[in-house]
Order: structure tokens, then C-alpha cells, then sequence
């Protein structure tokens, strides 16, 4: 997570608000998430990418947001 | 989620990358031959088409145990593909999965021959890696050696390790130190896999700046990563004997060779004698299998391949069993004194005890379906092989199946007349009656009948031509002859045998001695055999034991027993097929493709059927799961206690002491148990048997139905084995039933067995899983800006082909170095 950039946000953006797509780390996940993303760590030593579990967060807050199509 | 009412709540979770996500549906798949698979659809999102590409995003999938709680592994793989598709009601993402041990075939093998260029080239056909002997008589050799014992860490001259400079020439019967919590599973044949896996690293290793993907990804990948060798075992009740049994090998003069380095035989390849002979001839039967396995394939496959060619076979398991790493406890005090085994590497037992976890008790199920093609059993078969060029007779024209149509051979060739009782003296006396092959003159001009006495000519002259004379059970179910394909290493063993024989190198006994153990176990099989077949018109008919081939006097060699024997299992595996069929019930996590079944009917006027377990699916969606099984070679439980079907191989028989023959004080039969009815002494193997791979018993249709009534037995579960219990209809308050026979979740309770939890897996792998709960999705957020995912501070820059969105990379040469590869 080395060159990603965590800045604080209270409450859920709308989806393109920003214009810029960004992924949404609840706080109490911050130290939960891999401490790797780096390819050889994710698949010769099967390690979760932190990118993608980044990514996958994003996409729950996205599903379950107030704008979900599933709500 | 337990209930005694069955309205049940199931939660199975769904993690990718470790991260929970929501899903509309979920449906994994087990069969027979191929590792699990699995699909998976979600909620659609802009972007998550794109987590596959370049990556094989990890999927777990876990199931609150109904019986014993905790989460537990259903289902452990990465995503290969995915679909996207959408109408005016729905849409939806489907991600297909595949287990994870499908990474094992990346490692591609070329066999083919070496290019004449240099070591850099060396694989023309773009595989992973070129052994340099592997396949060869030797390599198969070493594996057969097997596992002989832990390599210490101080034993640093037979570590498999790049720093080694003999790495080529270690021992590769040495199990490597990181193994070694789990040593007592390598025994046996699952430790040939092990063996070869040592000589496919040392070669490599030997080698490594030009097996460099070998080397430094694909290996740390499965031992590390995948944790694949920690996580097999063999049956070690079979597997035990196997390496009790070692013999050392016959050089090409049928003498025996290095007796400090002997080898296992197959069960496969056990004759009824035990003789150095049979080493030579499992080493060249596998051998012979592998040749066919092509010039490239994956290793994983090649363990099948190898395996099979034993009448072995590989089992993997979607929801791992969890039991102890010792295989002689039944239980630990401490679970870092558990392991899983995912992968079981097992004799094909189709026809054997079904495990207590395949028992499919009558709440278990909503509905079954059994049909039965007759019209295509056929009434004998002959074993036929076309993989040995110029053997197809040797194995496919002459030996029968079943008993009673080598009978009306042999009485064909009485009635033919080309045998007659005579006085000459004649290599095929028998018994004090003499018989000589008549004269062409003789057979065309006389008729003989069948001799006063019904004495028939030697077993082996029923190998020979059929004389178109119908069995006797022909008579009733007409005539419908089949080739049976037989297993190669028969084709291989009868050539090896006729070879051998025909040159006088090696010479294949007829008959155990009597005071042999294998002597003892032919004479209970020919007494038993007498027993259940030697009738004539229901009367004892002593004249009939020439027809059995265990007898001595039936003059076949050893090896021949194993191929009447051989027609025989063919003819119950034919009749067997006959019967198909599929079940559809309550959500069932224990039952395991691969391995035999039972299904138990409520009602005494509905049929039981014991099958082979092919294949278990199981479908969970918002509002529903459910499990549906389909299953091949059924029997209804009628036809089991009707029918003399054999339960196993015949070269299984003995170790898993099906075959009982009980006496009576003057040592004449009194009962024969050769089948999985009332026969407690094979019972109790087979509980064995599952025990230490499965962590539960066996259970015989017999213990399950009376076989009188034909009602269900009420049942209890001690030490993970059924037991009759006591009737006790007692209802709770709320309408539901304390009795286990009378509920789906009272059902599962009996057949239970454990699962690999989730708390070992995150122990083990040292991962953390997300759940998708409020305490981790706090309203309180960080904006993950991934550059990655956000062109506009990502300076513009396109990735390469070939990177994933998801994954940093290190440069190749920094990955090297701090693998030690030499650079060069």
C-alpha cells in the first residue's frame, strides 16, 4: 500500500462524485487489509494483494451504498 | 443453526482475496477425476470483470457446520473466467473457479527428446521443465522405493537444495524436514508420489539457472504456497502392508538386484505368491502406462496417469477432513495435533463399505431417481487389452468371465469330443482321471459325452476356444458376449509371464505352499469357492473344484489366478453399471465423490441402493441450498444379499479381509462371508480403513436395514461409526424431534464428519479474512486512491500487457537474486 494515498472520509461519496474512482477503506480495516501487493508474494507464496482486497471493499461499500441498484 | 424442527438457516460465506462478498449464487461441483470446481455470481460493478485479468484472484468459500459449528471449508480455488450478463430484470457477474491444486498443472513436463541445441533451448515444446531421466525404468525404480525415512537437518549431503553441489545424487527416499510433522502419511504408495517429486526437484535443482520458473516459483509454490504435500495421505491400513512388503527388484535375468534399496508392489500387482518377480513387473507395467501419457503434461496429471496405471486413483477434497496427523489416534488433545487432507491418494474401491459421511440417511433427501439399462449387461465378457501390439489374444480371447461360463467351456470341449477319458498317461491327468487330447480323427468322429462322474478337464483349457456352448444362465438371459478392456498392467503382466516363462528366466509357480500364508488364504478361497459354487443340481458336486482356480489341481499358474479373478471383478463391475442415478436433498458438506454411497429408504416398500459416489453438487442461493448427488453402479440392497457381488479387486481381498470362511470343529465350511453383508471381520478393517483419512467408520447396508423387515435401523453414532440405537419418538415443545433418525439435521448428526475449519486455515496460512459485517464497515472511511485504478494520478500511463490492475512487480532480476539464482 505503499503508494496509495488514505485520506479520512466521513460518509460515502456518490459513485463518480469525485470524478475520480476511488476504492473506500473503512477505518477499522485499515490494518485488517495484506501488507502486500506484490505479484511473486501473491502467487508463489499465495498471499491476499492488498490492491484487490482494497478494490473488493470498494466494491461492497458500492453494493450496499444508499445508490446500490440492490437497494 | 442447529435445529430438531428442520426449518434451518445455512450461512455459507464468500471470500475473494480474503474479503467477503455478497453473492446472488454459489454452485460447487465434485466428480470423479477432476478437482472441484465452482461458480460464483455477484452483484454486478464497473471493474470487477477486470480482477482476472493477469491475476487468479484466491476464492474460499466456508459453511457453519450444522453438527460440530465453527466455519469450514467448502470450497478452496482461484477464479479462471468469468461472464457478465444482464437483461431488463437482472444482471449479474459470474466468476468460474477451479481448486487450487489445478496450479500443480502448470508445471508442464516435455519428455520428448532433447534438441541439439544448448541447455537454454531445451524445451522445444515450451513446457516448464525437461527431466533428464524422469519416466525412465530407473526413475520409476526410485519411486517405487518410496519414502524411507525424515532426512535430518544435519544431513546436509542429501538436501535437495540449490546450495547442494551433489544435489543429483542425493537420496530421494528421504522425506524433507518440513514434512516430517506429517511423516507417518507418506508410507506406501501416496510416498512413490513423494519420491518422484524429490527426484523432479534434485533435478531441477541440479540445474537451477535453467529451471529457474521451476525453481524459485512453482516449487516454493506448491510446498509453500499451497501447502500441497502437507495436505495428502494414503490409507494407511493398505498403504502400511504396501511398505511392509518391499521386495527387491529382478535385474533382466529374473535375479534380484540392490536388496538395500527394495521396492513397493502395487496391490494391483500382488500375485498369490511373493516373489522379486513381481517388482520387475510392476515397474514395467507402470512404465509401459506412463509411455502413453504423451510427450508434455502437467504433473498433477501425471500423477493420475501414474496412480491409475496402479488401480490407484486421486481424490480431492473440497471440504478437507480434518483429523489426527498421526493415523493411529482417533483423537488429539491439542489441534495443532490435527491435519487436513485434502488430497487422497487411494486403491479404486468401487464396490467397498461406504464411509459413514457417504450414508445418505432418509431425511436427508427430498427426492431419487434410479434407472436400470439391461439390455446392455452382457452375459459373459472376456478380457481384452489393445495396448500391447500382438497380445490381444494372449489376454482378450481366453480369460472368462463369470464361473459359470468357463464351465460350459470346458463342457464344450467334452461334448466336442476333443478331450476324452483315457488310460494313456498324459501331462492333464487329473485327479485320477485321465484325459488325453483326442485325435483330430477321433474329435470328428466321436461324440463324447460329459464322463459318468462329470470330471471336466483342467480350468486352463478354458481359456481356449468357446465351442459356442451357452452358460447356463444363458439359458435364461440369452446370449450377449463383451469385450471387456482390461487394465493395462494385466496386458503387461500376462506378457511379462509368457516371456518369462517361454525363456525359462523366470519361473512362475503354480501354487503357493500349502503351509505358506498365501497357501493358508488359497485354501480358505478354494474351500469358500467350493462352498458357494461347488453344486450340481443343488447337491455338493466335489468333481467341480477343478473349475475353481484357486485349486491346485486346476492347473494354473499364478499369475492366471489373477486374471480369472481379474474377469470375474469385470463381470460384477458390468453388471453393476447397469444401475444410475441421482438424489437431491438437504445441504450435505460431508459426502465425498469418489468413494461408495448408501441410500436408505424411509419405507420398508421403497428399495435402499448401495452405488459409487461420482459426483456431489452443491447450489446456494439467497433463499435456498441444496445438494444433489448422482451416482453410478447401483445395487439395490436385494440384489446384495441376493447376489454374490465382489466388493473389491481381488489382490484387495485379503487385506481388507473380506473373505471369511468359518468352520466347524472337523474343518469343514460352515459359512462363506465374502460380501459387505453381516461379514463383522471385514467390517471392522474397513472402519479402519476410513478412520484415519476420512476421521470416520464404515457402515455395512446390513447395520443400516434389517435385512428381514427391511426397515431402517434406528441408529446412534459411537466413535464415528453407526450403532443400533434405541426407538425414542420424543418431542420438544416447539414441534421438532430429539431424535436423530427422525430429522434431516438429526440425519447429519449421525453421518457427520470434520471439516478443516477456518481458524486452522487462517492459523496455517497466516491469513485474515474480512467478514462483511457493520464492526468492519464503520461509517468512518479512508479513500483508498490506487493510482492503479485512477488514471489522473497515475501520470497518465498505461500498463504493460501482462500486469494486473491488482499486483506490484518486482523487477525479474531483483526476484532472482533474492531467490539465490545464479545469474548468468
Amino acid at each position: 500500500m505503499a503508494d496509495t494515498t488514505l485520506t479520512t472520509n466521513i460518509g460515502y461519496p456518490r459513485p463518480g462524485e469525485t470524478g475520480v474512482r476511488t476504492s473506500l477503506i473503512p477505518a477499522g480495516l485499515a490494518k485488517k487489509i495484506s501488507d502486500t501487493s506484490m505479484a511473486d508474494e501473491c502467487f508463489v507464496n499465495q498471499r491476499f494483494s492488498s490492491r484487490l482486497q482494497a478494490f473488493l471493499i470498494g466494491y461492497n461499500n458500492s453494493i450496499y451504498s444508499e445508490y446500490s441498484v440492490y437497494l | 443453526m442447529s435445529s430438531n424442527t428442520d426449518v434451518l438457516f445455512q450461512k455459507v460465506t464468500l471470500f475473494i482475496e480474503g474479503v467477503e462478498v455478497p453473492y446472488s449464487a454459489i454452485s460447487i461441483s465434485q466428480a470423479i477425476g477432476n478437482v472441484p470446481s465452482a461458480s460464483l455470481e455477484l452483484p454486478p460493478s464497473p471493474g470487477l470483470m477486470d480482477i482476472v485479468r493477469y491475476y487468479q484472484p484466491k476464492v474460499h468459500i466456508f459453511y457453519e457446520d450444522p453438527v460440530l459449528g465453527k466455519d469450514r471449508l467448502l470450497f478452496w480455488g482461484h477464479i479462471i473466467g468469468n461472464s457478465y450478463s444482464a437483461s431488463v430484470q437482472s444482471a449479474s457477474i459470474n466468476f468460474q473457479c477451479v481448486h487450487k491444486s489445478d496450479l500443480l498443472n502448470h508445471v508442464t513436463l516435455d519428455f520428448s527428446g532433447y534438441p541439439s541445441g544448448s541447455y537454454t533451448n531445451w524445451s522445444p515444446n515450451d513446457s516448464m521443465f525437461k527431466p533428464n531421466s524422469f519416466g525412465s525404468t530407473h526413475s520409476l525404480v526410485l519411486a517405487l522405493r518410496g519414502i524411507d525415512g525424515v532426512r535430518t537437518e544435519a544431513n546436509t549431503e542429501n538436501a535437495i537444495s540449490i546450495s547442494n553441489p551433489n544435489v543429483l545424487n542425493v537420496d530421494h527416499a528421504l522425506l524433507d524436514p518440513k514434512f516430517s510433522s506429517v511423516k507417518e502419511r507418506w508410507v506406501g504408495m501416496p510416498s512413490a508420489m513423494m519420491n518422484m517429486w524429490n527426484q523432479l526437484k534434485s533435478s531441477a535443482y541440479h540445474l537451477s539457472q535453467y529451471n529457474t520458473i521451476l525453481v524459485a516459483m512453482y516449487i516454493p509454490l506448491i510446498e509453500d504456497g499451497l501447502k500441497f504435500f502437507d495436505r495428502v495421505s494414503g490409507h494407511n491400513l493398505i498403504e502400511d502392508a504396501v511398505n511392509a512388503g518391499k521386495q527387491s527388484i529382478c535385474d533382466d535375468t529374473g535375479n534380484k538386484t540392490d536388496a538395500s534399496k527394495p521396492v513397493m508392489i502395487p496391490p494391483a500387482y500382488r500375485l498369490h505368491s511373493m516373489t522379486a518377480t513381481q517388482a520387475s513387473l510392476s515397474v514395467e507395467a507402470i512404465q509401459g502406462m506412463l509411455e502413453f501419457t504423451g510427450n508434455k503434461t502437467g504433473f498433477f496429471r501425471l500423477f493420475h496417469e501414474f496412480f491409475m496405471s496402479s488401480e490407484y486413483e486421486v481424490v480431492t477434497l473440497a471440504s478437507p477432513a480434518s483429523v489426527p496427523k498421526d493415523p493411529k489416534k482417533t483423537s488429539v488433545q491439542n489441534d495443532d495435533d490435527l491435519m487436513a487432507i485434502e488430497t487422497v491418494i487411494k486403491p479404486q474401491l468401487p464396490f467397498y463399505y461406504s464411509p459413514v459421511c457417504n450414508i445418505v440417511l432418509p431425511n436427508m433427501y427430498s427426492s431419487v431417481q434410479v434407472s436400470q439399462n439391461e439390455a446392455n449387461i452382457p452375459s459373459r465378457v472376456s478380457l481384452v487389452h489393445s495396448a500391447v501390439p500382438g497380445q490381444e489374444a494372449q489376454v482378450g480371447l481366453h480369460y472368462r468371465g463369470p464361473h459359470s461360463i468357463r464351465e460350459s467351456v470346458l463342457t464344450g470341449l467334452m461334448i466336442k469330443g476333443l478331450y476324452k477319458p483315457t488310460e494313456t498317461p498324459d501331462p492333464k491327468v487329473i485327479n485320477g482321471v485321465k484325459f488325453a487330447p483326442a485325435t483330430p480323427a477321433e474329435a470328428n468322429a466321436t461324440v463324447v459325452d460329459t464322463p459318468s462322474n462329470g470330471i471336466l478337464p483342467s480350468l486352463h483349457e478354458s481359456t481356449g476356444a468357446s465351442y459356442n456352448i451357452p452358460g447356463k444362465y444363458e439359458l435364461g438371459g440369452g446370449f450377449k458376449p463383451k469385450q471387456v478392456i482390461a487394465p493395462s498392467w494385466l496386458a503387461y503382466l500376462v506378457k511379462r509371464c509368457n516371456e518369462s516363462i517361454a525363456s525359462g528366466t523366470v519361473k512362475t509357480e503354480e501354487h503357493p505352499d500349502e503351509d505358506s500364508d498365501w497357501g493358508k488364504i488359497t485354501k480358505d478361497l478354494h474351500d469358500g469357492w467350493m462352498f458357494m459354487h461347488g453344486r450340481k443340481n443343488g447337491k455338493s458336486d466335489p468333481a467341480k473344484e477343478l473349475l475353481d482356480p484357486n485349486f491346485k489341481g486346476s492347473g494354473v499358474a499364478a499369475f492366471q489366478r489373477i486374471l480369472f479373478a481379474a474377469a470375474d471383478y469385470d463381470y460384477t463391475k458390468e453388471v453393476l453399471s447397469s444401475k444410475t442415478g441421482s438424489i437431491s436433498g438437504i445441504f450435505n458438506p460431508y459426502i465425498i465423490p469418489g468413494y461408495p454411497m448408501d441410500i436408505v429408504a424411509k419405507s420398508p416398500n421403497l428399495p435402499s441402493f448401495h452405488a459409487l459416489c461420482a459426483s456431489v453438487t452443491h447450489s446456494i442461493t439467497a433463499d435456498s441450498i441444496n445438494t444433489s448427488v448422482a451416482f453410478v453402479s447401483a445395487a439395490t440392497y436385494s440384489e446384495l444379499s441376493n447376489y454374490e457381488l465382489m466388493p473389491s479387486h481381488p489382490w484387495l481381498q485379503t487385506s481388507l479381509q473380506l473373505y471369511n470362511v468359518n468352520r466347524d470343529s472337523s474343518g469343514s465350511v460352515t459359512s462363506v462371508m465374502s460380501t459387505i453383508l453381516n461379514n463383522p471381520k471385514a467390517k471392522a478393517k474397513a472402519d479402519e480403513f476410513y478412520r484415519s483419512v476420512l476421521g470416520v467408520g464404515s457402515a455395512a447396508p446390513s447395520d443400516l436395514i434389517n435385512f428381514q423387515t427391511m426397515e431402517v435401523y434406528t441408529q446412534k453414532r459411537v466413535n464415528g461409526v453407526l450403532a443400533p440405537g434405541t426407538k425414542s419418538a420424543t418431542y420438544s415443545d416447539n414441534g421438532g424431534s430429539d431424535s436423530d433418525d427422525t430429522t434431516g439435521i438429526g440425519n447429519l448428526k449421525l453421518i457427520h464428519r470434520a471439516v478443516e475449519t477456518r481458524e486452522s486455515i487462517e492459523k496455517t496460512f497466516n491469513y485474515k479474512f474480512i467478514d462483511l459485517v457493520e464492526e468492519n464497515y464503520t461509517n468512518e472511511s479512508l479513500n483508498y486512491l490506487d493510482p492503479r485504478l485512477n488514471p489522473d494520478v497515475d501520470e497518465g500511463v498505461p500498463l504493460e500487457p501482462g500486469a494486473s490492475l491488482f499486483l506490484d512487480y518486482p523487477e525479474t532480476i531483483d526476484f532472482l537474486k533474492s531467490n539465490n539464482i545464479q545469474v548468468i
